[in-house]
């Protein structure tokens, strides 16, 4: 093999296997959220949520469909539905925004990783630019979690709460990512 | 005095009846799909097709309907079984209250309530509050 021949080889193949690295995704990541009140503590969550983290890109992307956030009472899913988030005209919440503070190539050494998150929320058929904190954890095994906690208010996203409830419902509703991601 | 304590015991009545019913609907845990009608039979890859080819029509067509979806078993994995749908990336993922007993590969009918419809990676149907037909 001359040096010609190696070089070229070497380009072929190291972007594909770099590329390989840097692609991770999940299906049935975690979304919870919770609400609470002297009244009542409403929580809820979603183990069907779809994710994508390019790391030579630095982004991030989030599916969560609304309906598949399950609740303890009927009643409580009913409502968070039908009337607050109106789940059949706005089935879907989503964000997609950039991964700032690590490396395209961290996650495969194992470590925490704090990184910052910046980009588009859409809830209810409303987008806000938000920014927010979270960590991904690579373990020796290969795999990779991240996490990351904000609080976001229903009212921001044009989620009416009618007066009869609101003091049953928190005006800044926690929310906690877990997403295992796999890389392909 | 008579009827004085007839109004008093039946307002007891009613407070207490009203009572326990408020009570009992305010901790009503959610129920599956078994015992509500399907507004639709169809197999796995056609309701994934339908929603690939217009997401918006079959929001409203299939989202917050009850459906009944033949496929066969992809996994199972705690709650969740997925259905394959045609297409090796096309799936519809059921929940369940508990870990329904199927077998991988296995021709099944789920019933459930149609959670919309998820392409981020391939494409995905969800049903929740879901239940083994056969």
């Amino acid at each position: 093999m001359t040096t010609r021949d190696l070089l070229l080889t070497a380009a072929l193949v190291l972007p594909v296997a770099l590329s390989a690295q840097e692609r991770w995704t999940s299906r049935n990541g975690n979304v919870s959220f919770s609400s609470s009140t002297p009244m009542e503590n409403i929580e809820a969550k979603n183990n069907k949520v779809s994710s994508i983290y390019d790391a030579s890109r630095g982004e991030v992307v989030f599916v969560v469909l609304i309906k598949s956030f399950e609740f303890e009472k009927a009643l409580m899913q009913e409502h968070f539905n039908e009337n607050y988030m109106e789940s059949t005209e706005f089935p879907k919440a989503s964000f997609k925004g950039k991964v700032g503070g690590i490396k395209p190539g961290d996650l495969s050494k194992p470590g925490s990783y704090a990184v910052t998150v910046t980009g588009d929320m859409t809830i209810h058929g409303v987008t806000k630019s938000v920014s927010t904190s979270g960590t991904f954890t690579a373990d020796p095994t290969g795999r990779v979690e991240a996490s990351c906690d904000f609080t976001i208010k229903p009212s921001d996203y044009g989620i009416k709460i009618p007066g009869m409830v609101k003091d049953n419902i928190a005006e800044d509703v926690k929310v906690q990512v877990r997403i295992d991601y796999t890389v392909n | 005095m008579k009827t004085k304590s007839i109004l008093l015991l039946s307002t007891l009545v009613l407070a207490i009846g009203g009572g326990s019913y408020a009570y009992k609907e305010y901790n009503r845990g959610v129920e599956d799909a078994s015992r509500e009608d399907a507004a639709a039979a169809l197999s796995a890859e056609q309701l994934v097709n339908e929603f690939k080819a217009d997401e918006a029509a079959s929001n409203t067509k299939y989202t917050g309907k009850i459906v009944e979806v033949v496929g066969v078993v992809k996994s199972v994995d705690g709650s969740t079984l997925v259905l394959s749908a045609g297409a090796e990336d096309a799936e519809v993922s059921c929940s369940f209250e508990s870990t329904p007993m199927v077998r991988t590969a296995n021709k099944v009918t789920v019933k459930g309530e149609c959670a919309g419809f998820d392409a981020l990676i391939g494409a995905q149907v969800q049903l929740v509050r879901c239940a083994i037909v056969e």
